[in-house]
């Protein structure tokens, strides 16, 4: 017994001698190592980001080596919380690049966490001028930019053809206003008991729960960037709550809620199985479609808007940072103008599946698919999440609104006038 | 006498009953992970769902060891485990035998800051941790993972030992000390064997933590030939899409081992009492 | 009077000999102590003053966290729902834990597979444990409600509704008493048959044995299970969190306590808070083990 502890001991001292030993070759010129994080478990987004590096490892005339690393994180509502990281920042040993979302620059920038990348972009001539207005807006932080767009995603409303037809509605014309998508909704709709055998449409399922689709879709906006203010509490902003509450209410009321909250949870996607006839997704639930039920006869078209001909879309997106306290920002940088480049643009789009930034790549790369065609359509009028350092907390407390407000535990316009002035105090704190 | 011998075959038989329902319960959400792990992704999203996977995909278990570098996580996670229950078996009874089998002066006010430290979540502490294991430039090492044990440092597990240790009777040792025995002696002869059960769970539940630990291995391990099999799992999530039957094979491969060792660690329990006082 | 002197002295040299061995022993504990713990800990109080964001050092704010978590709803929220978990969950488990224990501690055929399978819970990663709860739970078409409609009872709303997904909860919580009842199985295995014995020579019953015998013989392993079950509830985090994706929903009828903090700590950068929070939950926690401790003279039995 003794001895086989031993053995042990002597074996597992052995092995952390190997474990702890970086694995690197020994070069014989300097080269400058760059480290770059990200989040991509197995899978396309993995490949894309490492594809990129080995380009930048092969083409870099720099003599720079980068090293890719995946780091765990958790999933936090809409983004990652990325404890790993700001621990690294803290410390005062982050790596030299890092993927981020770019829903989080603002908090991140306003804390004094990442470099400005302004006056690199000035030697190296890079402008966000190539990217779309939202990806440029969600990597600026008043007025300075802190990251580089890396890939996007955009939202519309994709509808099961064969439920239209069985219902007599017009597969290739679906709905485009509010009040068509509550007509199509009546019909597609069937009540059995105090459930349902199924249902034309949920408002706030899965793209459609954030108050952000709604609100622009009825005309409204959330931040007034010249003075810094958000304005929640707009009369569109609230009409689109009222309208979902009024909605819940017409459509079964207390059941139709519990329905809805019992849907779309872990594996089981409602759209997929053929619960609900349309949804608010993203581009990036088309993957998903195609490999769960491949014969899915379903389209796309733009998310119903108030006024005929005012549909909206918002995207979201990763971005390329430099955090604070790496000694080799200025390879960092070089790495990132490389990455940001129209022809890494294409592949990352090309191998992950994303929708890309940078004008022109998603309709080059997505040409042959058109169920894309809608959501890259609209990424030249897409909005994006207002870049406050209070975002985080912001979609945390919309969410926590609109379940009360359907659920029937608080009126819309009171509630959304009591966020507007909770959510304006957090904002001032912040210099 | 076969009163007795039909009285404990009522009452085995009650036992197994009440140990099977509660048992099936118990396992349901394993069958439904073993289920969904031999799943194709067409079974995974059909409502209702299906119980009996048709057909069944083995080539999930071969895609969960080969998506991620699984063997060598999961020789990473042992070592890291090992080393933690190494120092916890060392350490920890000496402490709680100090907590308990000596009078001495402190002992209550050192006992009752064991179980204070454990009022304080972990996500507080794990900064200013990191940052201290940082300034000694062990980021990066597996050594901040399983260091503490070495101090003792799993109140839990000390706390846990502390009470198999007083529900010892109170002479036990008196003899011994009379006899002029160094506590040392007392303490690995007399107390030590008689708490195996005790230091057998210790071992066991440190085994599982440090096996299934995440914020660790998450905070401290940044080079991925090092990482850990929790942070393997989370491979099989990226972004937006999830390789459910994978991550449920994966799953259970990762707990397999573990219920292998708590299988043979219960094994040493087996000296049960029976109901009705007869050892079995 | 010279043998008093005497008795004192010898007295004061055992003690002082029992100091140094007890110190001795715990030596390793009391350097972890002073190692891993002070300057956390000194820390984490500190940033409870200020605005430390983790990313950023802050400035000083003074009391002003404490002051505005009282009137953070959100915040008086997750205190009631941790509460009211914790006050649901421990007592349930207690009881749970012992009943099956005791039910597994039989040298019948087979038990080791049944203490096997009541453990395996315990050892099914969060993520898989919170999916297939997630699809048991179901309100549609979960495996519960199936099984209940079979007994005409209709469908219940279990993680949809804000009455019922705490319940849940609890339920999911008692799923994984597997450590609770693996601590109590070690501490039957010591409790000696010789007092089982003399109980059957005065004809006890099974339930006389167990209520004078085995209770209060296994009663430091349930103080035990008290603290750390009253402990864990309060610090209940990682289920509801994969559950949920930190969110608490149903209208945040699952944010519990340290899920809060999580977010605030990592989320909304908002360390400074976080700390405070969770100093805050260090005097609850502590004021409730005091009274236990205090109690605990009444009904724990120490040989």
């Amino acid at each position: 017994m003794k001895k086989i502890l031993s053995l042990l001991l002597v074996l597992c001292v052995c092995f952390s001698v190997f474990a702890n030993g970086s694995t690197e070759q020994k070069q014989e010129t300097a080269k400058t190592e760059i480290k770059i994080w990200h989040t991509y478990g197995a899978g396309p987004g993995l490949d894309a980001v490492q594809k990129i590096v080995d380009m930048y490892n092969e083409k870099n005339t720099k003599n720079i080596h980068a090293i890719l690393t995946y780091v765990a994180n958790q999933k936090s509502g809409n983004t990652q919380t990325m404890a790993n990281l700001m621990a690294a920042i803290a410390a005062g040993n982050p790596p030299d690049v890092a993927l981020i979302d770019n829903f989080q620059i603002a908090s991140w920038a306003s804390q004094d966490s990442l470099c400005e990348l302004d006056g690199y972009m000035a030697k190296s001539g890079l402008t966000l001028d190539n990217f779309y207005d939202w990806a440029a807006e969600g990597s600026e932080y008043k007025g300075k930019t802190y990251s580089i767009p890396y890939n996007g995603d955009s939202r519309a409303l994709v509808y099961n053809k064969e439920m239209f037809r069985k219902a007599g509605l017009d597969p290739e014309n679906p709905p485009t206003t509010i009040a068509e998508v509550e007509e199509a909704n009546a019909k597609l709709t069937i009540k059995d008991g105090s459930t349902y055998k199924q249902v034309g449409f949920i408002p706030w399922l899965f793209a459609g729960l954030p108050i952000y689709t709604w609100g622009w879709s009825f005309g409204g906006d959330f931040y007034d960037a010249k003075n810094n203010v958000l304005t929640i509490a707009t009369p569109e902003n609230i009409a689109a709550i009222q309208w979902e509450v009024d909605y819940a209410k017409k459509s079964g009321g207390k059941d139709f809620v519990n329905y809805a909250s019992g849907l779309g949870t872990g594996a089981e996607d409602p759209f997929v199985t053929g619960q609900v006839a349309m949804c608010v997704r993203g581009n990036f639930n088309l993957a998903d479609f195609k490999r769960y039920a491949p014969d899915l006869d379903y389209g796309v078209t733009p998310i119903p808007s108030l006024k005929k001909g005012e549909n909206i879309t918002w995207c979201g997106g990763w971005g390329w940072t430099i955090p604070k306290g790496t000694k080799n920002a200025e390879a960092a940088f070089d790495f990132i103008n490389f990455a940001a480049s129209e022809e890494c643009n294409e592949v990352m789009a090309q191998i992950s599946g994303s929708l890309s930034p940078y004008k022109g790549v998603s309709e080059k790369v997505f040409a042959g698919d058109p169920k894309y065609t809608v959501f890259i359509d609209m990424l030249k009028v897409a909005r994006v999440r207002p870049s406050v350092p209070v975002g985080q907390q912001l979609w945390s407390e919309f969410n926590t609104l609109l379940e009360a407000a359907l659920i029937g535990e608080g009126d819309p316009a009171q509630m959304m006038k009591a966020l507007d002035e909770k959510m304006n105090t957090e904002l001032k704190k912040y210099k | 006498m076969p009163q007795i011998k039909t009285k404990k075959i009522i009452s085995n038989t009650i036992i197994y009953i009440i140990l099977t329902v509660l048992g099936f319960f118990f396992l349901l959400p394993f069958f439904w992970m073993l289920s969904t792990s031999l799943k194709t992704d067409q079974q995974l999203f059909v409502f209702p769902q299906v119980w009996i996977p048709n057909p069944i995909q083995w080539s999930n278990y071969a895609g969960a060891v080969t998506t991620i570098p699984f063997f060598r996580y999961m020789l990473n996670t042992f070592f890291v485990a090992f080393m933690d229950v190494l120092g916890t078996v060392i350490a920890c009874p000496l402490v709680a035998y100090g907590l308990s089998r000596i009078e001495w002066k402190g002992r209550e006010i050192l006992f009752f800051l064991t179980i204070s430290v454990m009022m304080i979540p972990q996500e507080v502490t794990m900064i200013p941790q990191f940052i201290m294991f940082s300034k000694a430039g062990l980021v990066g090492t597996y050594v901040p993972l399983f260091i503490a044990s070495f101090f003792g440092g799993r109140p839990f597990m000390i706390f846990l030992l502390r009470q198999f240790f007083v529900g010892l009777p109170k002479d036990l040792e008196d003899a011994a000390r009379i006899d002029g025995a160094s506590e040392f002696r007392i303490y690995r002869s007399v107390i030590l064997p008689l708490v195996v059960p005790g230091i057998l769970t210790v071992g066991l539940f440190r085994f599982m933590n440090s096996w299934n630990d995440f914020l660790g291995p998450l905070l401290y391990l940044n080079n991925e030939s090092t990482y850990t099999l929790s942070i393997g799992l989370q491979m099989f999530t990226t972004q937006y899409q999830t390789e459910w039957a994978m991550l449920m094979a994966a799953s259970l491969l990762v707990a397999l081992p573990v219920i292998v060792m708590y299988f043979f660690v219960q094994k040493r329990f087996i000296q049960g009492i029976t109901f009705t006082g007869i050892k079995g | 009077m010279k043998l008093n002197m005497e008795k004192l002295k010898i007295r004061k040299g055992i003690e002082a000999h029992n100091f140094k061995l007890g110190i001795l022993f715990t030596l390793p504990w009391i350097l972890g102590l002073v190692i891993f713990y002070v300057y956390p800990l000194i820390s984490s109080i500190y940033y409870s003053f200020t605005s430390y964001s983790i990313l950023n050092s802050g400035h000083f704010v003074g009391l002003q966290n404490y002051k505005d978590l009282f009137h953070d709803a959100l915040f008086l929220k997750s205190v009631k729902n941790t509460l009211y978990f914790t006050a649901l969950s421990v007592p349930i488990n207690i009881i749970l834990g012992i009943i099956i224990a005791l039910l597994l501690n039989n040298a019948l055929k087979f038990i080791g597979f049944f203490r096997t399978v009541f453990f395996i819970p315990t050892l099914v990663p969060v993520v898989a444990t919170a999916t297939v709860w997630k699809w048991i739970l179901n309100s549609n078409y979960g495996l519960m409600n199936s099984i209940l409609s079979k007994f005409g009872i209709s469908p219940i709303p279990w993680l949809a509704s804000t009455k019922w997904s705490k319940i849940s909860l609890v339920m999911i919580a008692a799923w994984g008493i597997g450590q609770a009842i693996v601590v109590n199985l070690g501490g039957l295995q010591d409790i000696s048959s010789e007092y089982y014995e003399a109980a059957d020579i005065d004809g006890a019953n099974v339930f006389q044995k167990t209520f004078k015998i085995t209770i209060p013989l296994l009663s430091p392993v349930i103080f035990y299970n008290v603290i750390m079950g009253m402990i864990g509830a309060f610090q209940y985090f990682t289920l509801p969190y994969t559950l949920t994706g930190g969110e608490g929903t149903p209208n945040n009828s699952l944010t519990f306590y340290v899920m809060y903090l999580y977010n605030n700590a990592f989320g909304y950068l908002k360390m400074g808070y976080a700390s405070a929070m969770a100093w805050i939950l260090f005097v609850i926690i502590l004021v409730l083990t005091v009274v236990i401790f205090k109690t605990s003279k009444k009904w724990v039995h120490y040989q």
